[in-house]
């Protein structure tokens, strides 16, 4: 496929971040407890890719952004699962992986440098957010904690964490592999969380909106 | 330039994100199919629920009702009657002042009628409110319900007290105390038992009253059937009963000619 495609869907991905970002202004009222780590997610997202646009079409490398990115997304996310389950059990265990995942960054950091994807630490943060989201589909599902669960912004989010981190993970985890062995691959793999980022992004948005319609 | 892998790693990664994110939409999909079938089945219980407590409620009032005609009836039939027949005593003593020996005889006859009548006005209000039960407790008041169903012969009786003083609430008091006796008429009526014997325990929190006896006895699911059906009116109000005290009731069959019931009632009221 040609490379404006993935220029496209690339620009596209970013268009979401920023309409999510928007989505979310209108509904800042409502923005309170598990939700406000997302929303601050959501506004470092939408500065993130400004900034690497920026960085990109000066030609400055900006794999450093996505390397600090990974660490805020990591923390926010689960300062989201930490404020969603204090209201039900002690949640001070999850504060427990924060550290560990600082040193897998910092670990990360010693192998990949600052000029390649944090792929390391990217697959990580994947695999413990899926964790998380799974775990806390499981808590809800025995718990019957929503009467109308479609209404719930907690089900939206925590939907979009799914999807977005167990189906970034295998490329998260082989990026750097593609790259060397089948370039040409590269851009069409990256394709999969572009796509993913904007469906994230769209269930983001339908959370924050639930939220402002309670 | 580009290397050449070993295997094709891109249509790996294709093929198991396509494969992880059907796995996710099957996770999501199930979440939100069991939460609504969970929460349908909350719905129903809660429907049954309040289907089984308006049939609670009806029993009350049936039970309430019959009461009211039982002591209509106790009046109209008793002390109506006596009375009546005062009056017929005090018309012809009027009429027959002269005849010494007849209002002798019908003075005495009437002394005897109002004796009676005072005896049957008693019992009424002794089936109305239990004076021992509202004047010296509980404990008491069992031990007067036993003594009298024992003095009727109906069965033999035999209360066994653990405790000597029960704390409870005076409503709950006189509930359970119906409850008791509903339970003990049922033994006479239905079990055609010979022997009973009410044991009352009591720890901090709860009373436990065991009545066992030798007659033809129920399990719960059979106690549930009857309460269900149209002629099972007191045992509905055994149930409601035990509801408004939040006591835990069991029937358990233990043997040919041994049943139990267990009664548990939460001293603390909650």
């Amino acid at each position: 496929m040609s490379n404006s495609f993935y220029d496209y869907l690339d620009n596209f991905s970013i268009l979401f971040s920023v309409l999510t970002f928007i989505v979310g202004l209108l509904c800042f009222k409502s923005i309170k407890g598990y939700l406000a780590p997302l929303f601050l997610i959501v506004f470092v997202s939408f500065i993130t890719d400004i900034i690497s646009v920026v960085y990109a079409s000066s030609n400055i490398n900006n794999f450093y952004i996505f390397h600090l990115f990974t660490i805020f997304e990591f923390i926010l996310i689960s300062f989201f699962y930490i404020l969603f389950f204090k209201k039900y059990l002690n949640a001070k265990y999850l504060l427990l992986p924060i550290p560990i995942f600082l040193i897998v960054a910092f670990i990360d950091y010693k192998i990949n440098g600052l000029n390649s994807m944090d792929n390391f630490s990217a697959s990580i943060e994947a695999v413990i957010l899926s964790i998380y989201s799974l775990v806390s589909f499981l808590f809800v599902m025995r718990k019957l904690l929503f009467e109308n669960i479609l209404s719930a912004p907690f089900f939206w989010i925590n939907s979009g964490i799914l999807f977005y981190f167990s189906g970034s993970l295998l490329v998260f985890a082989f990026s750097n592999y593609v790259y060397t062995y089948q370039r040409s691959f590269s851009n069409a793999l990256w394709a999969i969380p572009q796509l993913l980022n904007i469906f994230y992004n769209i269930l983001i948005s339908i959370g924050f909106w639930k939220a402002r319609a309670q | 330039m580009e290397s050449k892998s070993p295997i094709d790693i891109f249509s790996l990664v294709a093929i198991g994100t396509m494969g992880i994110l059907i796995l996710v939409s099957f996770i999501v999909l199930f979440v939100l199919l069991y939460q609504k079938k969970m929460l349908a089945n909350i719905a129903l219980i809660k429907e049954n629920d309040n289907i089984h407590q308006r049939k609670l409620l009806d029993a009350s009032i049936e039970v309430a009702e019959q009461e009211r005609k039982k002591i209509a009836a106790n009046i109209h039939d008793d002390v109506g009657m006596m009375l009546n027949v005062l009056r017929l005593n005090l018309t012809k003593i009027q009429r027959n002042r002269n005849d010494e020996t007849l209002t002798e005889t019908l003075l005495t006859n009437s002394n005897l009628l109002i004796g009676d009548t005072l005896a049957a006005i008693r019992l009424i209000s002794n089936d109305l409110m239990p004076p021992t039960l509202v004047k010296l407790g509980f404990i008491k008041g069992i031990t007067e319900l036993c003594r009298q169903v024992k003095s009727s012969g109906a069965i033999d009786i035999y209360l066994r007290l653990n405790v000597d003083h029960i704390q409870l609430e005076k409503k709950n008091e006189i509930q359970l105390y119906r409850l008791i006796k509903e339970v003990i008429n049922n033994i006479i009526k239905h079990a055609s038992a010979s022997t009973t014997e009410l044991t009352i325990n009591a720890t901090n929190e709860f009373m436990t009253i065991t009545i066992t006896h030798d007659g033809r006895g129920l399990s719960n699911e059979m106690m549930q059937e009857l309460a269900e059906s149209s002629d099972g009116i007191g045992l509905k109000s055994i149930l409601s009963r035990a509801q408004l005290t939040n006591s835990v009731l069991q029937y358990i069959i233990i043997g040919n000619k041994e049943s139990k019931i267990l009664i548990e009632t939460p001293l603390v009221i909650i």
